[in-house]
């Protein structure tokens, strides 16, 4: 008698649980394929492939002139791509020195390092906004890197002085030791070991620009159109256009994501989107 | 030496994309035509107040239920019985983990509009009216739909590492699954839930895209949306770097915490 009272009870939490998870992403997919949905049905009254067609690129649409979303995640790629070259370039070097050597002012350049983490990005990016006004970086692609690393750069000097501090110093040592040079032995020893954990910034910072949204707002529109911009643009009056690109930025967001779920603490994977 | 010119380049960044910006916002929320003034900080009160207390009790509230069921996750996954029921949650919870905010945001405004999904499955269980979501309401829903999993993940992480022992004593002096929960796991990982509930609270407080989203000018409305709208369409920096600056004192009590804690751990982990 308990026992089925228990059983009962955590199928129970199980079905509400599933369905405050599902019912939302449900609704995201039948919009995207919904020609007519009339209240007050459960489902739409006709379905069809039309406004995936037209995100895609392979029907001119009506809606938001011609950018479709391959346009606008062709930006994404290229701007994401950037922002992990220039970014890991910075954060590699500081992080080597984070983990190796002793650098004055550690806990002062700790905590600077960490502010972005909490305090609201928001108002930085406003300040940005009017400063990349004076140098012409407002609505160009370097605008938008800049403002996609500066947060990005601060989780991966996380993760890769983490992994830099994982190699056993005695490795280097002994490789020292038996006559290989400086530069020998952080290519031959030090790097790679660290590739898994730089991987893992490095796929962390494509996806973090990927998914920014704040900073493009402020930086990049309304010439940059990534795909997280096309997606609010079209929210407001389209919304099976909105829907079908917001399933893309979904798609490539949940795959990246799973291979970062493995590598990363939770702490991090909270801190993308 | 060696040390210093390495971390160079990534300290100039900070400087100059975060901490010249951040301190502009400070100064300019001070700077009036003639020297320091804190009118602008006046008008925050006279027109924004109540979307600073809204924002605040929203964050604060998302982040409080999010703990809650963030917690009894965690505690059912590291306490529950192994069975398909199990699996199935610990499978099904981590799925708003892998959206973005943005999407989150589209997919709640088909989810809760007046027409939309909710109120459609509530009309035909019976409601007579739509129920108006794009307030507090669907924030509030928003936020708790993404962060709860996230709070369930680094909690059970925290309760992973409480041995078994301590639990398995506990049961045999016969206490029951709430009682080993409030009286071993919560006071044993204290600190990672603090840090997972400032986490979520200053998220909250920072999003941007949900309440712009969602309620847009509407009122009351969160203070992100106020600073987007003074800038974007009256080009007014100094009303909205104070209420930035009001953004960063909501945090600020959190951030310091988490930033101690942070500093103090010193240790790097992935």
């Amino acid at each position: 008698m308990y026992t089925s009272v228990r059983l009962a009870l955590k199928l129970v939490v199980a079905v509400v649980l599933f369905l405050s998870i599902v019912m939302p992403l449900t609704t995201l997919f039948l919009w995207s394929f919904a020609i007519k949905w009339y209240w007050p049905s459960p489902i739409p009254q006709e379905l069809g492939t039309d406004y995936w067609l037209e995100a895609l690129g392979l029907r001119r649409g009506l809606a938001i002139g011609a950018v479709s979303v391959t346009t606008a995640l062709r930006y994404s790629i290229i701007i994401a791509l950037i922002t992990v070259i220039v970014t890991q370039l910075i954060s590699i070097p500081a992080s080597y020195a984070l983990a190796r050597y002793s650098v004055p002012y550690k806990p002062l350049l700790l905590f600077l390092f960490f502010m972005p983490q909490v305090f609201p990005l928001q108002p930085v990016y406003v300040n940005l906004m009017r400063l990349f006004y004076t140098y012409d970086l407002v609505g160009t692609i370097p605008g938008v890197v800049l403002a996609h690393m500066m947060p990005a750069m601060v989780f991966a000097i996380w993760i890769n002085t983490a992994t830099f501090k994982a190699i056993p110093p005695e490795l280097e040592e002994a490789a020292r030791a038996s006559g290989a040079g400086a530069l020998t032995t952080l290519l031959r020893i030090t790097l790679p070991l660290a590739v898994p954990g730089l991987l893992a910034s490095t796929v962390f910072v494509f996806l973090y620009s990927f998914d920014e949204f704040t900073g493009t707002f402020f930086i990049g529109l309304p010439y940059i159109q990534t795909l997280p911009m096309l997606l609010y643009s079209a929210s407001g009056y389209n919304m099976q256009f909105a829907s079908a690109s917001a399933i893309v930025l979904l798609i490539i967001s949940a795959a990246f994501m799973l291979l970062l779920e493995r590598f990363l603490k939770a702490e991090y994977l909270g801190r993308i989107g | 030496m060696l040390g210093s010119l390495l971390v160079l380049p990534a300290l100039l960044v900070i400087v100059l994309l975060y901490l010249y910006p951040f301190g502009l916002a400070v100064w300019i929320s001070f700077s009036g035509e003639d020297g320091f003034t804190l009118e602008h900080y006046q008008r925050v009160y006279e027109v924004y107040w109540e979307d600073v207390i809204f924002t605040f009790w929203t964050s604060f509230l998302s982040a409080v239920i999010a703990a809650v069921l963030g917690i009894l996750i965690a505690a059912y996954l590291r306490l529950g019985a192994d069975d398909p029921i199990k699996s199935f949650i610990n499978q099904l919870y981590r799925i708003p983990i892998f959206l973005p905010m943005v999407v989150v945001a589209q997919m709640m405004r088909g989810f809760l509009a007046p027409h939309g999904t909710l109120n459609m499955a509530l009309f035909n269980l019976g409601l007579s009216q739509p129920i108006e979501f794009f307030d507090w309401k669907g924030l509030v829903i928003g936020f708790v739909w993404k962060q709860a999993p996230f709070m369930a993940l680094i909690i059970l992480s925290g309760f992973l590492m409480v041995k078994d022992e301590h639990i398995e004593a506990a049961r045999v002096a016969g206490a029951s699954d709430l009682r080993v929960l409030t009286e071993i796991l919560l006071p044993m990982t204290r600190n990672t839930v603090a840090i997972a509930f400032a986490l979520a609270y200053a998220s909250n407080v920072a999003t941007f895209t949900l309440p712009y989203m969602l309620i847009g000018g509407a009122k009351p409305t969160a203070i992100t949306v106020d600073i987007a709208h003074r800038v974007t369409f009256f080009g007014d920096w100094a009303t909205a770097n104070a209420l930035g600056v009001v953004s960063f004192l909501l945090v600020s009590v959190f951030a310091v915490f988490y930033l101690r804690e942070m500093v103090r751990r010193g240790v790097y982990e992935r």
